[in-house]
């Protein structure tokens, strides 16, 4: 009676295990032609999560992005971004304007303005002991 | 009051981390500029010196240490940078933040390698600026 209760619950992990994720599954599957060419990254990661786990791999290929025929890499189940680095050439076609349109609203525009200013205030700040350390050798 | 003390012990606290400041002032706040120095001038300065030459003599080579490690630290950072992010903007940053680490780091190198630590590196500059300005207004009479 003992072993088949560890059955039962060893198989109720691995059902709830499965539709705890599922909806997390299915959102970027969803979601992969809502993104413009600027977030190949995440559909790569999202073709990457499928193969590993359901094996639709080919998947992301039949959204409009299909034309840019994204590899993926040979090795390893996660990559820290796409495998594609910055010297290979990039689809030269424009995006969809986002700033042009979007009205300056308070919240962004304060949050925007304070990221700047703790750029700079962090730059001001830090600049005080490096001009104290290499001033002195750079003296004479 | 304990705290008029304190607050001239603040005081003298941040006097001596801008002191560095009163050198610009030898040298560019005078009526008169100072003539600009050579590295022969300095490198006469540092034979003729026996106290502070070899002080000056350390701290002008610990220079290279320090450009030595802004470059690898540039080298190091922009690189991974670069192949493993795609935004250009992200590559310069990384380049440039990896410089100021790495001349950070080198400038530590060389404190210990030369035992910079052991000595006035102001007080060497110092000692400089006044053996220039005795140079100076003794042979152009100025």
């Amino acid at each position: 009676v003992l072993m088949i209760l560890v059955l039962l619950c060893a198989g109720m992990d691995k059902y709830h295990s499965s539709t705890r994720f599922a909806p997390l599954r299915d959102a970027p599957f969803a979601l992969r032609g809502a993104f413009g060419t600027s977030n190949s990254s995440f559909n790569n990661m999202d073709g990457l999560r499928h193969s590993s786990s359901i094996g639709q791999a080919r998947s992301y290929t039949s959204s409009p992005l299909g034309a840019l025929r994204q590899k993926m890499p040979p090795s390893g189940n996660r990559s820290l971004h796409t495998s594609r680095p910055l010297s290979t050439p990039v689809a030269n076609r424009p995006l969809s304007p986002h700033l042009p349109l979007k009205k300056p609203q308070l919240s962004a525009t304060f949050s925007i303005s304070h990221r700047i200013f703790g750029a700079a205030l962090g730059a001001a700040i830090i600049s005080i002991p490096l001009a104290t350390r290499f001033g002195v050798m750079f003296e004479v | 009051m304990g705290i008029g003390e304190h607050f001239e012990g603040v005081k003298q606290h941040w006097a001596r981390n801008f002191a560095f400041l009163d050198y610009f002032k030898k040298v560019y706040g005078r009526d008169q500029p100072l003539p600009k120095w050579s590295d022969a001038d300095v490198e006469e300065f540092i034979a003729s010196d026996p106290v502070y030459g070899p002080q000056l003599k350390a701290l002008r080579e610990s220079r290279k240490f320090a450009l030595g490690g802004a470059l690898a630290g540039a080298a190091h950072l922009g690189g991974v940078a670069f192949k493993y992010s795609k935004s250009p903007h992200g590559v310069v940053l990384a380049t440039g933040f990896g410089a100021l680490t790495g001349a950070v780091l080198g400038s530590e190198v060389a404190e210990h390698w030369y035992e910079l630590y052991k000595m006035d590196k102001q007080g060497a500059n110092l000692r400089f600026i006044y053996w220039w300005e005795d140079k100076v207004s003794g042979c152009c009479l100025s």
